[in-house]
C-alpha cells in the first residue's frame, strides 16, 4: 500500500507510523566496517540472489538501488523519507538498498550491518509491522545464513544490538508534551525502562515539527514479541499523556488563534523556509486533532510534511534551485494543496 | 566545543544528521550521546581519545604475536577503537575480553528470541511465526540496569 494510503487508524492524531528493523550479518565475511570492495560485492550478490530467486516468495517484490549511482539529492531524500539514516547515505561506496514498490519494505545492504531488514506501517500498527518484518526476515533466512550464537543471539558489529537485533519504533507527533516541557523528564524515565524517546530528526530539545521517535533499546534477554508488547504498552501511555496535554491546550482561545494563523500563513505565504513550514504544519496537524481545523486530513498534512523536505522537493521539481526558489516552490505547492481544502466562504 | 543538545558539557561524540537537505553533524557530550543511543560502548575501557587507548594497548599492538582474528584480521584494539566488532568470528576470538562489555550493556542476559530456521517452524504464508527460545540460562551476574550504562 502506498505510504499515504496506509490507514492511520484510531491513534492517527498522535501516531504517525511504526517501523521494525532487524540487523543481520553473515558469519563468513567480515562485518561492513572491515570489508573490502570484493566483500561488499559478495554481500550484495548474495542478497540480490535471495530476492531474485524465482522460486522465492520475494521474487519481483524489490527493486535494487545502488547508492553509488545516486545524486546527493536522491541520497538525502532517502534519509528525509526515513528509509535510511544519515550514516547510511554518508558513505555510499559498496552500499545498496532493496525497496518494495510501495516503500513499506526495504533492505539496507552494507550499512552498519550486512543487512538491515525493515518494514514500515501507518499509525499504531506495531504488531502488524513487526510481523511483516519478521516474515521478510524468515523468507530471507531460507537462503541466507545469518551469524547466530545460542546465548548471544544474532551477532552484530555493535554489541548493543546483540540478541534479536531488532529495533522497533513508533513515530509520534507530540506538540503538546513538547510545549509543556514534560518531555525531558518523560524521556529519562523511559530510558530507565529500556526505551528511548527522542526527536525524529537531528537531536534537539525542541525539534521543529514536534515529531519524536519512541524505540526499544533492549535486544538481549527479551523475545521480539515481548519487546513489541512493551513498546506497545509504553506507546499507549505516551499517546494518552499527549492527548491529555492537548486537552488542556485546546480550550485556550490563544491556542486556537495560533493554529488558525498558522493555517492562514501556509495558505498565503509566498516563501516558506523548511523550519518555518515544519513548525506551522505541526500546529495545523494539532488543530485537526483538536477540532479547530476542518476539511483537512492527517494524510494530506503528513504527505506535505514529507514531500516538502528540501532534497525530496528538489527531486520532485526536477531541477537545481536556489534556496529562495525552493522556498517559493514549497510555498506554491503548500498554498495549492491547502487552498483546495478551503472551506466554502473562505476565511 | 559544547554539546549541541544540553549546551553544558564539552562535546565528544559527533553524529551525522540531515539538515536542510544536506548531510550535517551534531556534536554531543558523552552523557547526551548515551541518552540518545549514540555512544560507543567501549568508551568505558579508557578515555575515548586514541592516545589513552594506545597506551593501554601499546605493548600488545606492537608485538608480532598480538592476537588477531583469523577471519577479519582485527585486533582487540581495533574493536575498541572503532566501537565495532570486526566479524562474527571475533566474538569467539575475543570472547573473554568482550564478555564483560556485553555484560555491562545487557546485564548478563541470554538470547530469548528468534533463531535461524533449522528445527524451528518455518514461516507459513500467513506470516505468523511463533519462535521463542524458552531456555533461560542462569544469569552471568548483574541484572540489566537500563542498558547502556557502564557502571
Ligand atoms: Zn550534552
Ligand atoms: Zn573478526
Amino acid at each position: 500500500m502506498k505510504k499515504w494510503d496506509r490507514p492511520l487508524g484510531p491513534d492517527g492524531d498522535v501516531v504517525l507510523g511504526a517501523g521494525v528493523s532487524f540487523a543481520r550479518n553473515f558469519g563468513d565475511l567480515p562485518f561492513p566496517g572491515r570489508m573490502d570492495a570484493a566483500d561488499r560485492r559478495e554481500v550484495i550478490r548474495r542478497v540480490r540472489a535471495a530476492v531474485d530467486d524465482e522460486k522465492s516468495a520475494l521474487a519481483g517484490v524489490f527493486r535494487y538501488v545502488s547508492l553509488e549511482d545516486l545524486t546527493d539529492e536522491e541520497a538525502v531524500s532517502l534519509a528525509e523519507r526515513r528509509l535510511a539514516d544519515a550514516d547510511f547515505i554518508a558513505e555510499r561506496e559498496g552500499r545498496g538498498l532493496l525497496l518494495s514498490g510501495d516503500e513499506s519494505l526495504c533492505i539496507l545492504i552494507n550499512g552498519e550491518d550486512h543487512l538491515l531488514i525493515r518494514a514500515f506501517g501507518g499509525g499504531f500498527s506495531l504488531k502488524e509491522t513487526y510481523e511483516r518484518a519478521d516474515t521478510l526476515e524468515s523468507l530471507l533466512s531460507r537462503t541466507l545464513s545469518f551469524a547466530f550464537d545460542r546465548k548471544l543471539g544474532y551477532l552484530t558489529p555493535n554489541p548493543a544490538d546483540l540478541g534479536t537485533g531488532m529495533l522497533a519504533s513508533l513515530s509520534l507527533h507530540l506538540p503538546a508534551l513538547a510545549d509543556s516541557g514534560a518531555l525531558p523528564r518523560l524521556s529519562s524515565g523511559l530510558f530507565r525502562l529500556g526505551m528511548s524517546l527522542r526527536s525524529a530528526g537531528a537531536p534537539a530539545k525542541k525539534p521543529r515539527g514536534a515529531v519524536y521517535r519512541l524505540c526499544n533499546r533492549m535486544t538481549l534477554g527479551l523475545s521480539e514479541r515481548e519487546a513489541i508488547a512493551n513498546l506497545t504498552g509504553i506507546g499507549r501511555q505516551v499517546v494518552a499523556q499527549e492527548r491529555s496535554a492537548r486537552r488542556e491546550l485546546s480550550g485556550s482561545i490563544e491556542v486556537q488563534d495560533t493554529v488558525s494563523r498558522s493555517l492562514g500563513l501556509l495558505r498565503s505565504a509566498r516563501l516558506l523556509k523548511n523550519d518555518e513550514f515544519l513548525e506551522l504544519i505541526s500546529l495545523v496537524r494539532f488543530g485537526i486533532a483538536a477540532g479547530f481545523v476542518h476539511r483537512l486530513e492527517y494524510a494530506a498534512v503528513d504527505r506535505l510534511a514529507e514531500e516538502m523536505q528540501p532534497a525530496t522537493l528538489t527531486l520532485a521539481v526536477g531541477r537545481q534551485m536556489t534556496a529562495q526558489e525552493r522556498w517559493a516552490e514549497r510555498a506554491r505547492i503548500v498554498r495549492e494543496t491547502l487552498g483546495r481544502q478551503r472551506e466554502p466562504g473562505g476565511n | 566545543m559544547l554539546c549541541q543538545y544540553c549546551g553544558k558539557n564539552p562535546a565528544t561524540t559527533f553524529i551525522r544528521t540531515i539538515s536542510d537537505g544536506k548531510l550535517a553533524q551534531v556534536a554531543l557530550c558523552a552523557e547526551c550521546a548515551q541518552k540518545l543511543g549514540c555512544s560507543n560502548f567501549f568508551d568505558g575501557l579508557g578515555d575515548s581519545s586514541g592516545d589513552v587507548l594506545h597506551e593501554l594497548f601499546a605493548g600488545e599492538e606492537g608485538r608480532p604475536d598480538a592476537v588477531r582474528c583469523e577471519c577479519c584480521g582485527a585486533s582487540f584494539f581495533d574493536i575498541v577503537r572503532s566501537g565495532r566488532v570486526g566479524c562474527a568470528q571475533c566474538y569467539r576470538t575475543f570472547y573473554s575480553r568482550l564478555a564483560p562489555i556485553i555484560r555491562q550493556i545487557h546485564g548478563g542476559a541470554v538470547h530469548r528470541g528468534k533463531a535461524p530456521g533449522g528445527s524451528l517452524p518455518q514461516v507459513r504464508p500467513g506470516g505468523r511465526l511463533a519462535v521463542r527460545v524458552r531456555r533461560r540460562a542462569k544469569p552471568l551476574g548483574g541484572r540489566r540496569n537500563g542498558g547502556g550504562t557502564l557502571k
